[in-house]
């Protein structure tokens, strides 16, 4: 009678212990299986994150160029490699940016000396890049003929034209 | 038996753990398509964004070089031959200029084959600011994918060869209009347009003879390496 209650109680307790550590490796599956998943999650997230960048970079300089920008195909890699992202957009040139602060803030650091907000689009500063210029944005000939732009930009009686590098 | 059952434990969770951090989870979602469209579908247009600007730089060289030699691939003449360094255009009732369509094609396409060996293009043509030409189809190929592409073109130039149609034509208009006059000075003086100089754009010179050399400034107003496009051309108006 003695050594069936024993009995009982041992078979009890390895009840318990089989409980116990049927939850014990069910948790511990479950956090391994979830980090790696997550992991794996954010991994692909940020190589889209990446995908959509360079591929709008690339993007910002094509409409640079039917725009009739020079862009020194050397500097391409370049281009695209330090473009980064600012509220949701890609920032390639300070042509890029849509709103006044981000232009003059100019945060990813596309300018050589900095971005200038006028009349309502994102500029090259005084000085700016001579193969990134846009001269049909000055509408006036105080404008196009503005210091800084002498040599790259020349009015021709009702358009500011781009001197062809 | 408790023993044994802890160590199964102990066992089964390091798997579980060492698991973790090798990758228990799967391969990551989407590997496959990120890996074709970056190494394959990206790399395509970085290479198409660089061929466009160096088409780019061609036509432009191109303009150049022709609107130097006036109209006429460097080196060549025109079949009424020179007056000094400047192409005549008419003599002795002939017209002797027959356009720039070829020439800009087979310019271009020298030019291409130089900087772009690799590529093969035909119909190289103009269309406005715009240099159109067509490529072959190039596969970028990596493990298990392959991205084919098409290399032809269509780039903006900021110039337009066509302004040698319009040249053309104010340079017929001006031979039938002075062609044979008396007073040729007076003629063309009456009938040229205001960027159409004697002999120089910076000094004009009106030289006294029936070949007449003109510097005409881009009608346009088209410019290139900071200076407004000029062309120089002779008539002969005998």
């Amino acid at each position: 009678m003695m050594m069936n209650k024993k009995g009982l109680i041992g078979d009890m307790f390895d009840l318990f212990y089989l409980v116990a550590g049927t939850i014990v490796i069910l948790v511990v599956a479950s956090l391994a299986l979830s980090t790696s998943i997550n992991s794996n999650n954010q991994k692909s997230l940020f190589e889209v994150a990446d995908f959509k960048r360079v591929d709008s970079a690339v993007n910002n300089l094509k409409v640079l160029i039917s725009e009739g920008e020079n862009i020194d195909v050397g500097n391409v890699d370049n281009l695209i490699k330090s473009s980064k992202r600012y509220e949701g957009r890609t920032i390639t040139s300070c042509f890029d940016y849509i709103d006044e602060f981000g232009c003059n803030n100019d945060p990813i650091k596309v300018a050589t000396i900095s971005c200038i907000w006028e009349e309502n689009e994102c500029k090259w500063s005084s000085q700016p890049k001579p193969n990134l210029i846009n001269c049909e944005i000055y509408k006036t000939e105080s404008e196009c003929n503005v210091e800084g732009l002498r040599g790259l930009c020349i009015w021709g009686g009702d358009v500011c034209l781009k001197i062809l590098q | 038996m408790h023993l044994v059952l802890l160590g199964l434990l102990i066992g089964m969770g390091t798997v579980f753990l060492l698991g973790g951090l090798f990758n228990l989870g799967g391969d990551v979602k989407g590997q496959w398509q990120l890996d074709f469209l970056k190494n394959n579908y990206l790399e395509a247009e970085k290479e198409l964004l660089k061929n466009d600007i160096i088409i780019k730089q061609v036509g432009i060289e191109t303009a150049k070089e022709l609107a130097a030699n006036g109209g006429y691939l460097p080196g060549t003449e025109s079949s009424c031959g020179k007056k000094g360094d400047v192409q005549i255009w008419f003599k002795e009732g002939r017209w002797c200029f027959l356009g720039i369509k070829g020439i800009v094609a087979d310019l271009v396409k020298i030019k291409l084959n130089q900087k772009m060996p690799a590529n093969k293009y035909s119909d190289i043509s103009f269309n406005g600011p715009f240099l159109t030409g067509k490529g072959e189809k190039v596969a970028i190929s990596r493990e298990l994918a392959t991205y084919i592409f098409d290399t032809s073109f269509s780039v903006y130039l900021g110039y337009s060869f066509e302004e040698y149609e319009k040249i053309q034509e104010e340079g017929l208009r001006l031979v039938s209009s002075c062609h044979g006059q008396e007073n040729l000075k007076e003629c063309l003086d009456n009938a040229k347009l205001n960027y159409w100089k004697y002999g120089s754009c910076d000094n004009e010179e009106f030289s006294d003879s029936k070949m007449i050399p003109f510097c005409i400034s881009s009608p346009s107003l088209y410019y290139i390496n900071n200076e407004i496009v000029s062309y120089g051309v002779a008539f002969d108006f005998s």
